[in-house]
């Protein structure tokens, strides 16, 4: 009875394979950022997970085992990135509301001024080209890898 | 159940790419690209809603320069297919806010109290980890139907039926609730905090920004009375949560960037 639940046990802390999801990550020696670094991983490669422990997955990579966050994998492969889809926008209309909805009275509990508030009164609507306003704020992968190398 | 334990012998597994689904963990549902493009078109219409309100602030430095914050954050995340938009509200009230599928806002009154990079960091971390840990859309799940919650919305989002968009419209309504009445659940609340400290160090800040800020913002914070069903933990527990992650990672925070001079630039362009 006993040898069938030791195999049971052992299946359910069977080796898992987890996916880099990062552009690039560490694997540490021990689960701690001030632990050696042993070797660095891409965007995609896999890597077999042996154990979980607090936010650190403990996996062998290149041979050795180490530690990587877990912030930075997934047990599914990278997914591509989504092209927003504009269309249909005009047509998702706010819930019809005869009274004050639990937003508008939330927004005056929190002490909000009429300065601050677009449409005084009636709950407000959406704002599409607002928000097409704020998906074309860009930013390219070399800016960002600029900026982080320039912070001071 | 003894005949599955003897197959299932360790060692032996398919190919590393192949029925990837199979595997998932029981930490993990899969989701799928659909599930995805559902998560977007939900969190740009609260999106939109949150631009409803609240103006924009029109800087458009300051903007770009929250954005290349919010990218590099955004690096040190499991969610590659994500892009992050952030914009700037032009509001004296102290807040950040968070919409799925990428959509974060920060308060021009919360910017003027932040001393370096690191906070704002901080608390941007805290924003991307409510998205990344898809705390809206499974909160909603849980309040919605018995099936699995993305699957769900994704059938209410990709039908054109009149039906389907009321109740699409109702779930932007409940979202938006969640976001502005502190209806994030405790443990959600605490979650994105822990989550902060990492993302924050995997992206070389200091973590304790968001502690610093919070304990900045705490005087002025606690005259507002918190809505009578807030479940946000409070200031001194959250200092509690960052300061325990950052010793049980063993992270040497004091090394790790502020970049207040570059801070301090990018807020000479504040109005």
């Amino acid at each position: 009875m006993l040898l069938p639940a030791m195999l049971w046990a052992t299946w359910a802390h069977a080796e898992s394979v987890y996916y880099v999801q990062s552009a690039n990550a560490n694997v540490r020696s021990d689960p701690s950022f001030g632990a050696k670094v042993i070797a660095k991983v891409a965007k995609g490669q896999t890597l077999t997970s042996l154990s979980r422990q607090g936010s650190w997955i403990k996996v062998t990579v290149e041979g050795k085992e180490g530690y990587i966050s877990a912030l930075l994998v997934s047990t599914h492969p990278p997914l591509a990135k989504q092209t927003v889809i504009k269309a249909e926008d005009d047509e998702i209309k706010p819930t019809a509301r005869r009274r004050a909805s639990s937003f508008t009275s939330a927004a005056a509990a929190r002490g909000l001024t009429d300065d601050d508030q677009k449409h005084e009164g009636a709950e407000a609507g959406p704002d599409y080209k607002a928000v097409d306003k704020m998906e074309s704020v860009k930013v390219t992968p070399e800016e960002v890898k600029q900026f982080k190398e320039t912070g001071k | 159940m003894v005949s599955a334990a003897w197959l299932c012998i360790p060692g032996l597994s398919h190919g590393a790419n192949a029925n990837w689904r199979n595997r998932i963990s029981a930490e993990e549902t899969a989701y799928t690209a659909s599930d995805i493009a559902a998560e977007i078109k939900f969190g740009r219409a609260i999106a939109a809603r949150i631009l409803g309100r609240y103006k924009a602030y029109d800087n458009p430095a300051l903007i770009k320069y929250v954005n290349l914050v919010g990218a590099s954050l955004a690096l040190s995340t499991n969610r590659p297919e994500l892009d992050f938009h952030l914009m700037i509200l032009d509001t004296d009230e102290l807040n950040a806010y968070a919409a799925p599928g990428g959509y974060i806002f920060i308060t021009k009154g919360a910017l003027k109290y932040m001393k370096d990079e690191a906070e704002l960091a901080g608390v941007l971390a805290h924003e991307v980890a409510h998205i990344t840990e898809r705390h809206v859309v499974k909160e909603l799940k849980i309040k919605g139907t018995d099936e699995a919650g993305a699957a769900e919305l994704a059938r209410i989002i990709g039908g054109s039926s009149e039906s389907a968009r009321a109740a699409f419209g109702q779930a932007v309504d409940k979202g938006l609730e969640l976001i502005f009445k502190d209806g994030y659940k405790r443990e959600d609340e605490i979650q994105a905090d822990k989550t902060s400290v990492t993302i924050s160090t995997l992206s070389g800040y200091d973590p304790t920004g968001l502690s610093r800020y919070l304990a900045r913002i705490k005087p002025l914070k606690e005259k507002i009375p918190p809505p009578s069903d807030s479940t946000h933990p409070s200031f001194d527990a959250r200092a509690l949560q960052i300061s325990d992650v950052i010793n049980q990672d063993g992270i040497n925070y004091s090394t790790l960037a502020k970049n207040n001079t570059r801070f301090a630039e990018a807020m000479q362009s504040f109005k």
